[in-house]
């Protein structure tokens, strides 16, 4: 099983013939690093298609359902499962990148790796370490690309700047006025109090617990929830609300994933420590959602809640 | 009309255009995309003759020997970024100037410093040679090597070379191992 240095390229079909391809993406690191792995799916022009071709955690699967994140697997920290002869036409080349979220460079890595394993069998690996970075934050670790067939180029270089940086290489917009989850710069933590409309909606499920500390002040210009909502720029639909019951006056909170708790990847014990910081200041869950976000984004919401006083 | 090149094909420039009498042997790369160092290659010719080997030490031309002796090879100087369209390191070569024992000239590119900076042909992108008649400015042939190149920090481009008679072009890209020290003492220069 060939082991690529970086820079090296090779016909896929030097290593195997078959047109579903895993492939695994993994950085180890002893430092508790926080990494993005992402595929831009790009045209001929090197230029990412849209949106929707920047397969990832939060968009799972390409529009033509070719390319599909599937998180981690086989002791890779991310897989991504290809099916080279159902992709549009107009997919041209994968580039696999990884993105460091919040401190620390490339460079901070003790090692990683990415492979194409064929039917279940590896086929090759290119291996890196963090001595071949130095400051990046960003890399493209690897693409698959068309010319005459498919190949594989290990690449291995990146940039300072951060994911940022990698969009617009392949010609994404950032400051664009209709912000995509992933590249819209993070939001502030959801306001701390937003009152819902309805003050007498469900205290159903309250805990028991003592009476929370007096809450902060609305912020200045906080709206109805719809305003948290609308940082996602699409409507979103909360399901689950029991029937209104008298109670005492409730404040709400809609947790996110651009909650400060659990800003970027989605996982479940983030997601745990989230609900159990804020279960610690006396809030309760209501209910969960998931919200559409146009395309085949998908973002968790939580609607919490706590007594006044 | 030029004619695209790939690895080990070969044209005859003689038939291509008769009328040539200076040749334009221009290298390009693609300025470094990502971030960290730059990416310098280096063009240099070796001058041979039918034993594969250099006369003398002055049949290497390069960056620190701009010019053979006889004057029909000339580099016209060192560009270390790759900036700018088109060619980024040109030779040129008065074909009628050319001594009778040459009978190879091998255009090779290096990339200066590799080792320290870690790079490889395969990190460079947009690489290409190609030849053209100096005074008409006409292409006769081109070769991108982009995809032929891998963890090589040398590389044989391409070579002009006389059979029966006429010149002709090969497109090489033939890695080499070690720089542009054994690849000059590959060709007999005492480097």
């Amino acid at each position: 099983m060939p082991e690529f240095a970086r820079g090296q390229k090779s016909r896929l079909s030097d290593h195997t013939n078959a047109t579903e391809l895993n492939v695994g993406i993994d950085v180890s690191s002893a430092q508790n690093l926080v990494f993005d792995i992402c595929c831009f799916a790009l045209d001929a022009n090197d230029r990412l298609i849209d949106d929707d071709h920047l397969v990832f955690f939060n968009n799972p699967v390409s529009p033509d359902g070719a390319i599909r994140s599937v998180g981690p697997h086989g002791g890779d920290e991310q897989v991504f499962s290809i099916n080279l002869a159902a992709l549009s036409p107009s997919v041209v080349r994968l580039v696999f990148t990884i993105n460091l979220e919040g401190g620390g460079t490339m460079a901070d890595i003790a090692r990683g790796h990415v492979r194409i394993v064929a039917a279940g069998a590896e086929v090759l690996k290119y291996p890196y370490y963090g001595a071949d970075f130095t400051n990046e934050q960003s890399i493209i670790a690897a693409e698959l690309y068309q010319r005459d067939g498919w190949r594989f180029g290990a690449v291995g270089q990146g940039f300072v700047g951060g994911l940022e940086t990698l969009v617009r290489t392949f010609g994404g917009d950032i400051a664009s006025d209709s912000p995509s989850p992933i590249l819209a710069p993070p939001a502030p933590a959801a306001p701390p109090l937003a009152p819902l409309a309805s003050p007498s909606l469900p205290a159903a499920g309250l805990a028991p617990s003592p009476p929370p500390p007096p809450p902060p002040p609305p912020p200045p210009g906080a709206a109805a929830p719809v305003s948290a909502l609308s940082l996602f720029g699409s409507t979103v639909s909360l399901t689950g609300l029991g029937p209104q019951l008298s109670g005492p006056p409730m404040e709400y909170k809609v947790l996110t994933q651009r909650d400060r708790f659990f800003a970027g990847k989605l996982n479940a014990d983030q997601v745990e420590q989230a609900i159990m910081a804020y279960a610690s200041e006396g809030w309760v869950m209501i209910s969960s959602a998931t919200a559409a976000l146009g395309g085949r984004r998908e973002e968790y919401l939580a609607l919490l809640g706590r007594p006044i006083g | 009309m030029s004619v695209s090149l790939s690895k080990g094909g070969n044209v005859s420039l003689s038939k291509t255009d008769p009328s040539m009498k200076n040749l334009h042997v221009g290298l390009g790369w693609d300025i470094r995309a990502t971030d960290g160092d730059a990416y310098d290659l280096d063009a240099s010719v070796f001058l041979l003759t039918s034993t594969g080997k250099v006369r003398s030490d002055g049949d290497f031309i390069f960056y620190n020997n701009l010019k053979s002796s006889d004057g029909s090879v000339e580099h016209t100087g060192d560009n270390k970024t790759g900036e700018g369209e088109g060619d980024d390191e040109v030779v040129n070569v008065n074909l009628d100037g050319v001594p009778a024992e040459v009978d190879k000239m091998a255009f090779c590119v290096t990339i200066h410093d590799a080792e320290t900076r870690k790079q490889s042909f395969g990190q460079v992108q947009g690489a290409f040679i190609r030849v053209a008649n100096k005074d008409s400015g006409t292409e006769l042939a081109r070769y991108d090597l982009s995809e032929d190149a891998s963890t090589e920090t040398a590389m044989i481009f391409g070579e002009v070379y006389r059979a029966s008679g006429e010149w002709k072009f090969r497109a090489v890209g033939q890695g080499f191992v070690g720089g542009l020290g054994p690849l000059a003492r590959n060709f007999g220069v005492n480097a």
